[in-house]
């Protein structure tokens, strides 16, 4: 049990665990009107973010860096931080709750992909160690836990307006469905505006380019753009209701593509250590 | 003059003009850009879409963000912008200072005295902002009336900047070996400027005094560092030490660390009939110990293809290359003519040729930027996102009181974001004894 990859990935299978138990009664909860079971499933997946957070945190002293190297250690932060996230914004918007039944299950499936693949740990090159790649990092993995519960939410209305399916019922009406998922489409476009920002800097520090149209940078902005557009529709043009919720599944999908598909086919500054 | 206005004000050309934007950035995506791809790419793209090319070429989509029809796009986006900042600043003053007129059936009626409904509004969090013909206004986040203003002005910013930077930059690179000068006014590798800049020359000659690579126990390169010298034409010199993150300013001019480097080679090849080759071989840096870099140099006046590989250290035990191994391939075509490896100082018989290795030094890529218009870029990032921070963090919300008889009626709004307001009007309304709407 010496081996530090060993612990790390056993410390990352206890939080999957974890989760999965979370996830289990929350459903049932949600489903079954039980309060309690719900108010317990917080509990457990608070500590199994603690126990996540213990994974990355030791993989963080042992590497030397923080979980932005390889896709195994990329996944799991994102997870984590979506989770976080997801928890930190419940608290101040508890109609959100109920995405928990999106969130909790996205969360344990996002770690459990990222233990296919290889754990191996990887140096960070110089270009790499400064603090904007930090804050970049980080802004996109927030951006991505707040698109999340903005995709549960059009996807519930989406539901709602097309099924009777039973246990609905206990999510919020339509309407604050519809406006919220429009709310945190605005935090998710504030926050990946941040990642911008910061990767811009930490470009410019680097390289002496602010913005050299790396494929991730292009995608990275066109997803921002379709953000853009979906609020400029929702503002200015009334898009509101199942259309606006179908053009969001679409923004979603786009960025899924620019963060995890771009990077394994096309060669940049980005990807240059991921593969 | 007012029907242009209109045009670029429309909510429509806008997002017309963002759509089309957007569809050529995706488009561009799909074709090797001329900047970033090199020409055997470029070339093996365009064998494989003969079809294409002839329309990529004539409406140069192969350099997208140099050609005239962007930038016109970018323009029109550009003034349709600037416009729409204009009349939204006129709105936001609108919407923060000026009262609408109210009727008293517009509100609820409330039991409550003036000093108590003050008091409410102010632990909700709500702000006085005007008061006229018996109507008080309050506002909870009125600074947010100001996001979309500083969104858009931020995005002005930041496209203004960055013509400035397309139109006037200057960069380029060096590569020197240690002790190395670099002449004075001499033209850089890989030089781009903008369209009103002139060449970068630097009015200094350059030394690299000495290159720095430290490695992880991996192999990978941990660190990249080097001391230059500025020498000027009385021979004083100035130096700066520079890394991958650490930048030097030298006269305005921005000095980066390039992230290539490796060895250079000395070669003496000396022939029978007593013609001799100096060559001088830049080879990168091998990726790892135990692999080598190659390749492969022509020389005028040599018949055959000089191939090179070269070890950072002969023992293969470390990435220091105070020891390297350097071998030497003479090629004629498919043929093999010879092959020696050689340590510094060593010769040995390379083909028709007695090749030695006199001297082996490292070299390394310095970035030279003369460039305009960066704080606006980032200043402009950070009021966009101050702007869109403002709309979607902290949303207006408003209450207008309404005298009505020897009481008030309450009015509560909350713009595009009203329902997420709906428990705490219905919380205010109760504290203040008043009558929920029908």
């Amino acid at each position: 049990m010496n081996n530090p990859l060993i612990i790390d990935t056993a410390i990352h299978w206890l939080a999957v665990i974890i989760y999965v138990l979370a996830s289990v009664i929350n459903i049932y909860g949600l489903i079954f009107r039980k309060e309690k079971a719900e108010t317990a499933s917080y509990y457990i997946v608070a500590t199994g973010l603690i126990v996540h957070g213990i994974a990355l945190v030791y993989r963080w002293a042992i590497a030397g860096h923080g979980p932005y190297m390889v896709r195994y250690e990329v996944l799991s932060s994102n997870a984590w931080i979506a989770l976080a996230t997801f928890l930190a914004f419940s608290r101040f918007f508890p109609k959100i709750r109920p995405v928990s039944i999106f969130t909790f299950p996205a969360v344990f499936l996002l770690i459990a992909l990222s233990l296919f693949f290889n754990p191996e740990m990887k140096k960070l090159p110089p270009s790499l160690q400064s603090i904007w790649l930090v804050l970049h990092v980080t802004f996109y993995k927030i951006a991505l836990g707040t698109i999340l519960i903005a995709l549960a939410l059009s996807v519930f209305y989406i539901l709602k307006n097309r099924t009777k399916i039973k246990w609905l019922e206990r999510i919020p009406d339509k309407d604050t469905l519809d406006i919220y998922a429009y709310r945190f489409v605005g935090f998710g476009f504030t926050f990946w505006a941040i990642g911008m920002l910061a990767g811009s800097i930490w470009a410019y520090q680097s390289w002496g380019r602010f913005w050299g149209w790396d494929p991730i940078e292009t995608w990275s902005l066109v997803t921002w753009v379709l953000f853009g557009i979906y609020l400029h529709l929702r503002r200015f043009f009334g898009w509101k209701g199942e259309k606006s919720a179908y053009f969001f599944v679409l923004c979603f999908i786009v960025s899924v593509v620019s963060i995890f598909f771009v990077p394994l086919v096309e060669s940049s500054i980005h990807t240059e250590y991921f593969r | 003059m007012k029907a242009l206005k209109r045009f670029f004000l429309s909510r429509k050309t806008v997002l017309w003009l963002i759509s089309l934007i957007l569809v050529t950035v995706v488009a561009a995506y799909f074709v090797p850009q001329r900047f970033s791809a090199t020409p055997a790419n470029i070339a093996k793209w365009n064998s494989e879409h003969p079809a294409l090319v002839v329309f990529i070429n004539s409406v140069g989509l192969d350099h997208l963000y140099t050609t005239p029809w962007f930038a016109f796009l970018l323009f029109m986006f550009f003034v349709s912008i600037t416009l729409s900042t204009y009349e939204q600043i006129k709105v936001a003053m609108k919407k923060t200072f000026e009262l609408q007129e109210m009727r008293e059936t517009q509100g609820i009626s409330i039991n409550s005295s003036l000093e108590q409904i003050v008091l409410s509004m102010k632990k909700q969090g709500y702000m006085k902002i005007a008061r006229n013909k018996g109507v008080v206004r309050f506002v909870k986040h009125p600074w947010s009336y100001w996001g979309s203003v500083l969104f858009h002005s931020g995005i002005v910013l930041v496209i203004a900047s960055s013509l400035l930077i397309v139109l006037t930059q200057r960069r380029g690179q060096i590569n020197l070996a240690e002790g190395e000068v670099f002449p004075a006014r001499s033209p850089l590798i890989g030089e781009e400027k903008g369209i009103l800049a002139e060449n970068l020359l630097l009015p200094e000659a350059v030394k690299i005094e000495e290159i720095n690579p430290e490695f992880w126990e991996t192999d990978h390169l941990k660190h990249l560092s080097s001391v230059v010298s500025f020498i000027d034409p009385e021979g004083r010199t100035k130096k700066y030490e520079l890394a991958i993150n650490k930048i030097a300013n030298y006269q305005g001019v921005r000095i980066y660390q390039g992230r290539t480097f490796g060895n250079t080679f000395l070669v003496v090849l000396s022939g029978k009939d007593g013609n001799e080759f100096r060559m001088r071989l830049d080879m990168e840096y091998p990726a790892k110990r135990d692999k080598p870099s190659y390749d492969n140099f022509e020389y005028e006046g040599l018949p055959f293809l000089l191939k090179a590989k070269y070890f950072a250290d002969a023992d293969k035990k470390t990435m220091d290359s105070s020891n390297p191994l350097l071998v030497l391939r003479l090629v004629n075509g498919e043929k093999i003519i010879g092959e020696v490896p050689l340590r510094l100082g060593e010769s040995g018989q390379l083909g028709p040729y007695k090749a030695a290795l006199v001297n082996a030094r490292k070299w390394s890529g310095i970035i030279l930027l003369d460039i305009t218009g960066m704080p606006g870029i980032f200043i402009g990032f950070f009021i966009i996102i101050a702007g869109i921070g403002l709309t979607y963090f902290l949303p207006p919300s408003e209450i207008y009181l309404i005298k009505s008889g020897g009481g008030f009626s309450l009015l509560c709004r909350g713009g595009r974001f009203e329902s997420l307001y709906m428990e705490e009007f219905e919380g205010i309304y109760k504290t203040l004894g008043g009558r929920k709407s029908e």
